[in-house]
């Protein structure tokens, strides 16, 4: 029986690797998970609308309400300046959340409890929402660190602290999704070898888990809307200084 | 035209109506909304406080190896983390999320 932290485990499917500038790279089964979200994400979207009915059905509704969801967060975090943004939030959006959904398919990978890949994300992010406020701000942006009409003397306490305060983001943001998917699917593993080992009172574990799996359905959708409710948050500081 | 404003009256009015009646809903739908924002606070929340004091600890671990003081700054930076968590945090439950500096507090509503 393996363990419960074997289902992290990446392994490469290819046993050949490409070598990139001197560095060896594997299509790994998380390789294989990312590009079966992109896949499923499309075929969504696209299969979803394709009738593109004035009422929809019952695909075509599934993709207008996540559309609407991602719209409305950012209408109401962000305002009409954030329109522009919206391919960029919306594709994030659908990517973390079938990549968490993925997850809870049977023999399926969760490439989002990766602290690599959700960090990957995160920077991303960070240095996009940061290079759009030095586009619109310029030098204005170290306003953000240094507000106007604050006491010279606790200039030297308060730089540092703001300075962390922004370093935070992108690591809670990577730290947040990542804990939340290796816990969640570690619990679901131990339960599940409680089930087999403990013989008749295995029932127990196999009740628990039965709710523990819908309850990882729905950290897998709350993360993902966290992390784009986080990423609006962040763009609508950097579009809205002050 | 005197006939066409007493119309537009009993429209108006039937309206009225219709919105008062509606207005419940209305007001259940906002709780819906604040119950799934509070939802997503308490699961941010504990991670904050730490991940600031980590960001500290780092930023200052790197400053003492530039400059070989150690633990000036690991000691130093180490408090500033935790000040920033709490700032985080405090930030986080006053609705202002992340924003930095003191004139959020008018940017919201």
């Amino acid at each position: 029986m393996s363990g419960p932290l074997h289902q992290f485990e990446v392994k490469p499917l290819i046993n050949t690797p490409m070598t990139i500038g001197g560095y060896d790279f594997y299509f790994t089964n998380s390789s294989l998970f990312m590009v079966l979200a992109v896949l499923v994400s499309v075929l969504f979207v696209r299969f979803g609308m394709r009738s593109k009915s004035l009422i929809p059905g019952r695909m075509q509704s599934m993709v207008e309400l996540t559309h609407d969801m991602v719209a409305n967060l950012m209408k109401e975090n962000i305002g009409d300046e954030g329109k522009k943004y919206f391919p960029f939030i919306f594709t994030l959006f659908i990517f973390v959340l079938f990549g968490n959904l993925l997850g809870m398919v049977p023999y399926g990978f969760t490439f989002t409890s990766h602290i690599i890949v959700t960090f990957a994300l995160a920077f991303f992010i960070f240095v996009t929402v940061t290079i759009i406020a030095f586009v619109k701000h310029g030098t204005h942006f170290f306003r953000f660190f240094l507000p106007e009409g604050i006491p010279f003397y606790i200039i030297p306490i308060f730089v540092p602290i703001e300075i962390i305060s922004y370093f935070t983001r992108p690591i809670s943001l990577s730290v947040r999704l990542f804990a939340n998917m290796l816990a969640g699917h570690t619990l679901i593993k131990v339960m599940a070898i409680f089930t087999i080992s403990m013989g008749a009172l295995g029932i127990l574990p196999l009740l628990f888990n039965t709710l523990m799996i819908g309850f990882e359905i729905f950290v897998a959708v709350l993360q993902a809307y966290i992390f784009t409710l986080l990423s609006c948050l962040y763009l609508n500081d950097a579009v809205h200084m002050h | 035209m005197e006939k066409n404003s007493q119309d537009n009256q009993d429209k108006f009015a039937a309206l009225k109506e219709k919105l008062k009646k509606l207005q419940p809903q209305k007001n259940a739908r906002n709780f819906y909304d604040d119950d799934r924002k509070m939802l997503g606070i308490a699961a941010r929340i504990g991670l904050e406080i730490v991940i600031a004091l980590v960001v500290g600890v780092g930023i200052g671990y790197f400053l003492d190896k530039l400059f070989s003081t150690k633990p000036i700054f690991l000691l130093l930076f180490a408090l500033f983390g935790i000040a920033a968590g709490v700032l985080n945090i405090y930030r986080l439950v006053k609705g202002n999320e992340y924003g930095s500096g003191y004139k959020n507090d008018d940017k919201k509503d």
